[in-house]
């Protein structure tokens, strides 16, 4: 069983995938089997940050459930459209037309058609795959198509995929935010890292993820970054945050360096000092990983 | 009325920082200004503008509800749940576990003994507030709720029923690409897509860029940030001759940096400087939009 | 009006077996298993997902039954634990040994009051029936 940690923060932009990637690579480094999942399936980018596709291992479409009507058997009685509770149904002339974007699948419309008229459909919302980045780091990651709901369901089926491997470390680079697909990181985690930065409002979205770790019993500790741009909030945080900070990144352009190149920052620049202070709050982490 | 939404796919860009500064500069210059926070599940405009939220009315769904002295525990109910929220203990007890229920209701309409009723649930808020001639409408979340598009789409719904008397909606996009950022975009006269000369921020861009061509939308870029150091510039001016849109360029300068991190306003407490004056620069295009 | 007319349980819903309820008396146990060796078989270190759940009905602490079934709960797209824990609670399980459970289907046997032992993956179940003191002797 593998031991999963994720990595959210609330609010966007603080450092996740930053410390995702560089944390999976340094438990590569230190011979820890970690496999990357990348839980921001609407905007994708933990594979980029770990050098990009070396080689795809596997690929399949994420599909969902949704239905069709037959308008033959269909009499226009309405009673679907009235018993869907996503409003994904409306009344056009050729009968009841299907938004496939609003439609969950869950066949409310069925319950009540008295033609029977309708049946359930498989429908690509997506897709999911596994590749080994140029950073050796094995990474599971989905893309969610545009405009798709249900990015949490995605994110099950990621760490479902990414658990058959049997690795002993998942890293988790959780969406922005505290909705479905994080809450579908977070269930199963055995540890949350909190990338928080010292602003106002990354403390409330760091606050209000760590609500909600504290209602799913997840440890959780917490890295502040890019600490350097407010050094006195940066203190009141570390007074206040009902978390244990095991660790402070300072700036260090080294990092969009590292991002530009698509290289993990502990790859290019071992010895640079951010690079230091990060393999110590990354030892710290391990030693939190019971494997 | 014009519609300008603020998005852009990639956290920590700098969307709500702009969509501020734009309300604020446009309400300067005579408009009439709405703006919407639609970033549910970590709202932030209000506490740069430093209004005082009321609430006007809550976002619901429905979850079952069941009437137990009428329950025969037949268990049609659970054949039907399509998330399994429902377990029988044969001959003792029907058990429903709330946060695995999606509100389709299937179990309401197939119980023969009508022993299941609709019971509203609160999955968030929408709130309301002033400051000078910016009004502020926003929607958030309840923490641990999983339905932000939802939450998204019913405060977009309801700033739509209430912006007669503006000049303009300013929507405040939360990051991501799913379908609550779609419909916010949908509605839009005018993307502009807030992007930062990075790896990742280039990324999301081109997968923000390919939701913008399925909502057909005029749009604008904004690069945040401009000159931050070892950025992906080439690449970047590459995409944006590609896609044929105008650009903006925001200066990355300490004063924006201070602004944004003391929750402040940088028209108004910087306007000399140069992210002020690039922020004027799209002000006064966005004026002559709505002229 | 016809519920199920074409329904037919939707893409997540798996079929399990009916197993005949436990003898008159006795205490069933299930176990999640990695192959079916019979009471030799190795607890798996999934639940939700493990191949195989063994059915064991103990009746003053010696075995009347053993029942290995293949679980099919473990293909499905969504709802593996919760599927599991319904036909579980159905099949007249009172008592589960496990190494880890899933956090939906911890919560579905919880709320049923089916009694959770944690044992560690690997051992056979033999051996975890006897170290709990389940079973008297093999």
């Amino acid at each position: 069983m593998s031991f999963e940690v994720v990595i959210a923060s609330g609010k966007g932009g603080t450092g996740k995938t930053f410390i995702s990637s560089n944390l999976s690579y340094f438990l590569y480094t230190i011979g820890v089997e970690a496999i990357a999942v990348d839980a921001d399936v609407e905007a994708p980018d933990l594979l980029l940050a770990l050098g990009g596709v070396k080689e795809v291992l596997w690929r399949e479409e994420f599909k969902g459930q949704t239905i069709e009507i037959n308008y033959d058997t269909c009499v226009k009685c309405g009673a679907c459209i009235k018993a869907c509770r996503f409003n994904a149904l409306k009344m056009e002339d050729i009968g009841p037309v299907v938004d496939y974007a609003l439609c969950e699948g869950f066949g409310t419309c069925m319950l009540v058609c008295p033609t029977a008229s309708i049946s359930f459909k498989p429908v690509k919302r997506g897709e999911l795959y596994a590749a080994k980045s140029k950073s050796e780091v094995l990474v599971v990651t989905g893309d969610l198509d545009v405009g798709e709901k249900n990015s949490g369901l995605l994110v099950y089926n990621l760490k479902k995929r990414a658990r058959e491997y049997n690795a002993e470390v998942l890293v988790v680079d959780a969406a922005p935010g505290i909705g479905c697909p994080v809450i579908s990181s977070l269930a199963g985690a055995n540890l949350l890292i909190v990338v928080v930065e010292p602003s106002p409002q990354s403390v409330k979205g760091a606050s209000r993820l760590l609500k909600l770790a504290e209602k799913l019993k997840i440890e959780s500790l917490a890295v502040l970054n890019k600490y350097d741009l407010n050094p006195s909030f940066a203190e009141k945080i570390e007074q206040n945050l009902k978390c244990e900070i095991v660790g402070e990144i300072g700036y260090d352009e080294k990092v969009v360096e590292s991002y530009t190149s698509m290289t993990p920052l502990l790859k290019m620049y071992p010895k640079a000092r951010i690079s230091k202070n990060l393999v110590g709050i990354f030892r710290k982490i391990r030693e939190r990983l019971s494997i | 009325m014009k519609i300008i939404a603020v998005g852009g796919g990639k956290g920590g860009t700098g969307k709500t920082v702009l969509a501020v500064n734009l309300a604020y500069g446009l309400a300067e210059k005579g408009r009439r200004v709405l703006l919407v926070d639609l970033d549910v599940d970590n709202p932030c405009t209000y506490t740069f503008l430093d209004i005082k939220l009321r609430m006007i009315k809550e976002v619901y769904t429905y979850k079952p509800k069941i009437l137990e002295e009428k329950c025969t525990l037949c268990g049609e109910c659970v054949k039907y749940c399509p998330v399994h929220a429902l377990v029988l203990i044969p001959e003792r007890k029907l058990l429903f576990f709330p946060t695995l229920c999606e509100s389709c209701l299937n179990c309401m309409v197939v119980c023969p003994e009508k022993a299941i009723l609709e019971d509203k649930t609160v999955i968030g808020w929408i709130k309301q507030g002033s400051m000078g001639s910016i009004d502020l409408i926003v929607g958030e979340i309840k923490p641990g709720e999983r339905k932000t598009d939802e939450v998204i789409s019913e405060t977009l719904n309801y700033a739509l029923e209430n912006a007669d008397s503006y000049d303009l909606l300013i929507l405040d996009v939360p990051p991501g690409t799913g379908r609550g950022v779609y419909e916010a975009l949908k509605h839009a006269d005018l993307v502009i897509a807030v992007t930062e000369p990075t790896r990742l921020g280039l990324n999301d861009l081109r997968k923000f860029y390919k939701l913008l061509n399925v909502v057909k939308k005029e749009s604008v870029v904004v690069i945040n940030k401009y000159g931050l150091k070892k950025g992906v510039y080439g690449e970047l001016e590459a995409l944006i001759e590609k896609l044929k849109v105008r650009v903006f360029e925001i200066p990355y300068d300490k004063h924006l940096v201070e602004a944004y991190i003391s929750g402040k306003i940088v028209l108004e407490v910087f306007p000399e400087s140069p992210s002020a004056k690039a922020i004027k620069e799209i002000v006064d295009e966005l004026a002559i939009v709505q002229a | 009006m016809g519920y199920g007319r074409g329904w037919g349980g939707g893409w997540s819903f798996v079929q399990m077996p009916q197993v005949p309820p436990p003898p008159s008396g006795a205490l069933r146990v299930a176990a999640p298993v990695d192959i079916n060796a019979g009471l030799d078989s190795p607890i798996s270190p999934r639940t939700g997902r493990a191949p195989y759940i063994a059915l064991v009905d103990v009746l003053r602490g010696r075995i009347a039954n053993i029942n290995v079934i293949a679980n099919a709960a473990a293909s499905a797209p969504r709802g593996a634990g919760m599927q599991l824990g319904q036909w579980l609670i159905t099949s007249g399980v009172r008592v589960v040994l496990a190494s880890l459970l899933g956090p939906n289907l911890e919560m579905v046997l919880r709320q049923a009051g089916v009694r959770v032992e944690i044992i560690p993956a690997g051992i056979k179940l033999r051996d975890a029936l006897v170290k709990l003191g389940i079973v008297s002797e093999l």
